[in-house]
């Protein structure tokens, strides 16, 4: 069917409720948020490069890894006994956001490649690519506070471009950035969630 | 009755009832859900939900399974294969009448 086909409306709304308490985005968040984080202890504690060589891969594997249990263990707690519990089965994927994805990293290899100053491209070319992301996720489930990180990965990552600090602090800085973004609309997303739906009584699921 | 429209006249009543077709819309795109989700998502009363269930269950389109969570209880709902088939069926003759 087409794009106004219900199935499609009810399909949004069963991947927005994927968002719905902002768990996800304060997981999300709190992952970014590694990468000032353990620069920062190899800048400052023993053991120097090996906080963010070898930590660095370990922490993002393992955060992947186990980010969907640990968030539907969240979830079991909060979010499923005031609303509903749904396992989503997996959605084909959209040729848009891939095209969308892809037209952003091949800008972004254009623009490296064209600039003599590779460190100022990373900067640019991490914000568009994950600014591009959130905004797909925004226009897909229909959440506006979606195109809010996109815009402030994109503006975060062009204002570094400019700036072009040394690789490590300016890394830091935009991941700090969204980092502390995802967790500031997660938690917000999260409180207003908490008090629109009221734990239920005890004896109920 | 023109074309594609007399399919309408075959349409699984079973399915084509308000209620019931956003159950089996919000079942199909999911492996299973709680009764408590499908309450929220549909708006409908607990005796409401309930009764609709239960026709889905009689024709052999919903699998109703009454579990625990720790020590609260839990229904779960899922199509089953039969369902899913009489859904697609469903929504074919409805955009074969409606052109689109």
């Amino acid at each position: 069917m087409t794009g106004n086909d219900p199935l499609v409306a009810a399909q949004r709304a069963a991947e927005r409720y994927w968002n719905v308490d902002g768990i996800a985005e304060i997981y999300v968040g709190c992952l970014f948020l590694l990468v000032p984080v353990l620069t920062f202890c190899s800048e400052h504690l023993p053991f120097g490069p090996l906080w963010f060589g070898v930590g660095f891969p370990v922490a993002l594997m393992g955060g992947i890894v186990v980010g969907r249990p640990v968030i539907v263990a969240i979830r079991r707690r909060l979010t499923y006994p005031r609303t509903g519990y749904v396992a989503l089965r997996r959605r084909p994927t959209d040729p848009a956001g891939i095209a969308l994805t892809l037209i952003a990293v091949a800008a972004v290899v254009l623009l490296i490649a064209t600039k003599g100053d590779w460190s100022a491209g990373v900067y640019a070319a991490t914000g568009l690519i994950s600014g591009v992301i959130n905004i797909h996720l925004a226009r897909s489930m229909g959440l506006s506070r979606f195109y809010f990180l996109g815009i402030v990965s994109i503006a975060a990552g062009a204002a570094l471009a400019l700036a072009d600090p040394r690789v490590p602090l300016g890394m830091s800085l935009l991941w700090g950035v969204v980092g502390v973004s995802c967790v500031m609309t997660g938690g917000i997303t999260l409180r207003r969630y908490l008090r629109t739906n009221p734990a239920p009584p005890p004896e109920q699921a | 009755m023109i074309g594609g429209l007399r399919g309408l006249a075959n349409l699984d009543r079973v399915i084509h009832e308000p209620a019931r077709l956003t159950i089996v819309s919000l079942l199909f795109l999911s492996k299973e859900a709680d009764f408590l989700y499908l309450q929220n998502e549909t708006g409908l009363t607990k005796g409401n939900l309930s009764s609709h269930l239960a026709r889905l269950e009689g024709a052999g389109y919903v699998r109703i399974e009454k579990t625990y969570r720790g020590k609260l209880p839990l229904t779960l709902c899922s199509l089953t294969g039969v369902g899913r088939r009489a859904f697609e069926n469903y929504r074919k003759t409805v955009k074969r009448a409606l052109g689109r």
